[in-house]
């Protein structure tokens, strides 16, 4: 067997490559075409389709991209981490909260927030409660000792996860936008590498997830997670950044030093030489071709002049966080990208070849879908509605994240359906939320996600100002596979230029499959809104009496209207927009916050999903219809009669209980 | 210059409630395994240290861990055992 | 009057405790682990956080830090207030600036939400953001003349519902819920006035 198929490179992948360089690569370069002609960091089977929503100059081509409020940029990214998880739960959610920090941190912003969004299987079997635990605890143990907030999130139970926990984490940051450091090299500069030594820790970390996983897959493509280094990183990379000597930053991630260096020498159009005898190591005999594609955390590489005094600047901060740093290589006029290891030449490549690898076509072909019609009374609706486990309160995991350091949080996940952070910077509100939603159809899917967060986020006051995602797929050599992908792209891309939301920034995670089970498509988006009117939000307490109204919602737009108007002149005490489990779900989630119940008559009780919108009011609302009122201890619809005190305790302590 | 290894653990002290302890204890009774059982749990260090003696490295360990390892309000520690390389 | 806040290395929640004690009416320096001089303090505050990432144990290592030793002095000449807040709390104690210790939580997990909490006479609600948060003391008697701040709720098992404690004679306040994180933020103001005007108050 040749070196190139031990390291999963396809017959056909290993001849585009040959071609474009016109010879064989020696087994040096073999392993880095290996990692930088992967899935996970070439994005082969999707970057064809995912260039060009709607933008409106947010920095997308950065690790992170922007939305902009006053003089200020608020940078955000969602990613996966789903194979890390599958096969080592603790450290993969850990140190997926440490890589897409990394993310928003090489901009120069500081991370403020953080989100996430977790799909697990059913809670039934023993295999999920492991996964919940596990999961749970990395991000917990992370994201608390970084200090950063956790404000919301979403977590999801199907059958279809059982063995695929999908794990997808955000992180927002903000930055001045003139204080802002890009990834593009600048030529006859220093490389620096900052932080952890490199290890053999999550060697080879981005073929492995670009692959079905394997019930063998080994744990040591798993990076471990390093909070208290990632601190220091942080404070340290905001102190460096403002250094006017730094030309560039870049986070290392998958496929480590080869992917970071590589990547700021394509941008910047230069070329790049590194000396790897200089990196500092955790083992001596790490090899050459281990140190380009460790994926260590707690690393980040940069570009800064070459001078003494830039150094000696560099050295103070470094030292001040009890920080390692290494000058690993070095930046030039050209193309090429040169390895050399004890003054031996270990490669010598046009960086042009290797990032640019082959980029595959996928199929699309429309759908038609059967519509599922089920009879059910209301009554059976309800009842299974309260046993769904996805109703439930998801009190016990996100209680495990601190959702309040740096003071920011307005409203978290304990009292919101999203998270509220104020800006003091911008004297500003941000609201952010996590959106999953499944249909047999991706359109429809995608559809719902869209409009269901630019709803939650109107009844809040906010408008949708920004969008990120995950897009969790199968095997994308599966036709069908293509097909959802690029159907779901597609609808992303209509909905964002319809309603001018720019997509800042994404990730896509393939190869979600094990033996005979793979995912469903799981388009999760996560949407950024913004209020910049302090009046629009409002903090008041449901009371028994309070009016229950529906607002027909005809236009998006005009709804978003009539509802900010209703927020600033305090006409509502609060406004519902209808998800998953229709008016009831959301109504009832609602009112049990309050330790209320409710009593209604009106028509879609379980209709998931509609535009209309629920107000709770002390006031007349015109050209509203009144459906009913909030009452203490009962929750009535028609003719169904439950009593709240049951309903309650089944709604917040049911999840708790079966975690036992 | 001599090089010993110190293998150190250190636990709550037995009478105080140890949450983790008790979630053993109580898997291994609902397994029907045992139902007469205390379990205690704690935290393993290795320290490799080089010293002139045995004495001076028994000295210094002996300081690392009281001071160190352990809150001796709550916890004990034991050098269960040492080596010479 | 001055205050400053401690940068020990991984304390993360620096900047809002500065803002805080600023709208409290303080002027604030931040200083790190290393300081020793603190004349010109007449409140000194241990952040909350992950000092040295809690690796050892909550606060363990922190403690051997120049500027605890610089506290210690610092109380015997009774002109300056000391609070610790949450990991801050844990370092104290660990300091033996406080009396007790503080435990893993009962449930063995992270707990951040709102609690109820009862000191003088007053009860009012801040977040908790804790791992280990359970206090526990081995005679009660050791702390009678302390203030107690207490759970209504218990979350975490601490021992006597104690979630905070201020130690009169040497002026020392250590507690495991955030003043800071409802004190400076829009929409969530109110349970840290209790915490600061009561520290101004012992100061006038």
């Amino acid at each position: 067997m040749k070196l190139y198929q031990r390291l999963n490179i396809s017959d056909f992948l290993y001849q585009k490559i040959v071609e474009k360089l016109k010879r064989e690569p020696n087994d040096f370069e073999t392993y880095l075409f290996s990692a930088m002609h992967s899935e996970h960091c070439g994005y082969m089977h999707s970057k064809k389709y995912i260039n060009d929503f709607y933008k409106e100059n947010n920095y997308e081509n950065e690790n992170s991209g922007c939305i902009r409020i006053k003089d200020y940029c608020i940078f955000f990214k969602m990613e996966s981490h789903n194979h890390p998880c599958a096969i080592e739960p603790y450290q993969g959610s850990m140190t997926g909260i440490g890589g897409i920090v990394r993310d928003v941190l090489s901009l120069g912003a500081k991370p403020i927030a953080l989100s996430n969004s977790l799909k697990f299987g059913s809670l039934d079997k023993l295999k999920t409660k492991y996964y919940i635990d596990e999961i749970t605890r990395g991000i917990s143990d992370y994201g608390n000792s970084i200090g950063v907030p956790t404000i919301t999130g979403e977590t999801i139970f199907d059958k279809r996860f059982n063995n695929l926990p999908i794990v997808n984490v955000l992180t927002l940051g903000i930055i001045k936008e003139e204080d802002i450091k890009l990834s593009s090299a600048k030529e006859d500069n220093l490389i620096v590498l900052l932080g952890s030594k490199t290890g053999v820790d999550g060697l080879n970390g981005a073929s492995f997830a670009s692959g079905v996983l394997d019930e063998n897959a080994s744990r040591q493509s798993v990076q471990i997670g390093d909070p208290y280094t990632k601190k220091r990183l942080i404070d340290a990379v905001l102190e460096i950044n403002k250094l006017k000597e730094i030309t560039a930053c870049q986070d290392l991630g998958a496929s480590g030093i080869l992917s970071s260096t590589s990547e700021m020498a394509y941008k910047g159009n230069c070329t790049v030489e590194l000396y790897l005898e200089k990196v500092h190591t955790q083992i001596d005999s790490i090899k050459p071709e281990e140190i380009m594609l460790s994926e260590s955390q707690e690393r980040m590489a940069f570009t800064i002049e070459n001078n003494v005094k830039a150094i000696e600047k560099f050295d103070k901060i470094a030292k001040k966080y009890e920080l390692d740093y290494s000058v690993i290589g070095k930046t030039q006029k050209g193309h090429d990208y040169k390895v050399y290891y004890n003054n031996k030449l270990l490669c010598s490549l046009d960086v042009r070849v290797l990032c640019e690898p082959y980029l595959f076509d996928l199929e699309k072909k429309e759908i038609k879908t059967p519509q599922l019609f089920t009879k059910k009374s209301s009554l059976e609706k309800f009842l299974s509605m309260i046993n769904d486990d996805n109703f439930s309160s998801k009190e016990f995991i996100y209680s495990q994240f601190d959702q309040e350091v740096q003071g920011r949080t307005s409203f978290s996940q304990k009292e919101n359906s999203i998270g509220i952070l104020y800006l003091k910077e911008t004297e500003s509100f941000i609201g952010l939320l996590n959106q999953t939603t499944f249909d047999i159809n991706p359109k429809k899917a995608v559809y719902n996600a869209f409009m269901s967060s630019y709803r939650k986020l109107v009844s809040f006051g906010f408008e949708l100002k920004g969008i990120t995602n995950c897009l969790n797929f199968a095997n994308p050599e599966n036709l069908s596979v293509q097909s959802d992908f690029r159907i779901a792209v597609d609808e992303l891309k209509r909905l964002s230029f319809l309603y001018k939301v720019p997509v800042v920034s994404g990730n896509v995670s393939f190869y979600n499959e094990i033996k005979d089970e793979k995912i469903p498509p799981a388009v999760t988006l996560g949407c950024v809104g913004v209020c910049e009117n302090k009046n629009r939000i409002i903090k008041s307490k449901i009371n028994k009496n309070d009016k229950i109204y529906i607002l027909k919602n005809h236009d998006e737009i005009k709804s978003k209207e009539i509802i900010f108007n209703l927020l600033e002149n305090k006409k509502v005490k609060k406004v519902i927009s209808i998800g998953q489990f229709g008016l009831i779900g959301s109504l009832l989630k609602e009112t049990l916050f309050y330790n209320l119940g409710f009593k209604i008559s009106y028509k879609n009780y379980f209709e998931p999903y509609q535009k209309d919108y629920i107000l709770i009011t002390a006031n007349e609302i015109e050209n509203a219809i009144l459906i009913g009122e909030i009452v203490d201890d009962k929750i009535i619809f028609d003719n169904n009669t439950f009593e709240k005190e049951k309903i309650k305790n089944i709604y917040f302590n049911k999840l708790t209980e079966k975690m036992k | 210059m001599k090089i010993f290894v110190y293998k150190i653990i250190t636990k709550l002290k037995e009478e105080i409630k140890n949450p983790q302890g008790e979630v053993v204890e109580n898997i291994v009774k609902r397994l029907s395994v045992s139902s007469n059982l205390k379990v205690n749990t704690g935290k393993f260090y290795e320290i490799k240290i080089s010293d002139e003696s045995r004495i001076e490295a028994d000295k210094k360990i002996e300081k690392i861990s009281k001071e160190i390892l352990i809150n001796p309000l709550i916890e004990t520690f034991e050098i269960i055992n040492v080596e010479e390389l | 009057m001055k205050a400053c806040v401690i940068n020990f290395l991984g304390s993360n929640c620096v900047i809002e405790t500065k803002d805080s004690l600023l709208k409290a009416g303080f002027s604030v320096d931040i200083i790190n682990q290393n300081e020793t001089n603190l004349a010109d303090y007449s409140l000194i505050v241990l952040p909350g956080g992950f000092s040295y990432g809690d690796y050892v144990s909550c606060g363990r290592i922190a403690k051997f830090s120049p500027v605890i030793g610089a506290i210690k002095e610092k109380i015997k000449q009774k002109n300056s207030i000391i609070l610790g807040i949450c990991n801050g709390f844990q370092i104290l104690c660990e300091a033996n600036i406080l009396y007790g210790a503080l435990l893993e939580n009962e449930n063995q997990k992270f707990i951040s939400k709102d609690v109820d909490l009862i000191f003088k006479d007053k009860t009012f609600k801040l977040p908790i953001a804790h791992h280990q948060g359970r206090y526990y003391i081995d005679d009660i008697n050791k702390i009678k003349d302390y203030e107690l701040i207490k759970y209504k709720n218990n979350p975490n098992g601490s021992y006597y519902d104690i979630a905070g404690l201020y130690d009169k004679k040497n002026k020392v306040l250590g507690l495991m819920p955030h003043p800071e994180r409802n004190y400076i933020t829009p929409f969530k103001e109110e349970g840290g006035k209790i915490i600061f005007d009561f520290i101004k108050e012992e100061l006038r």
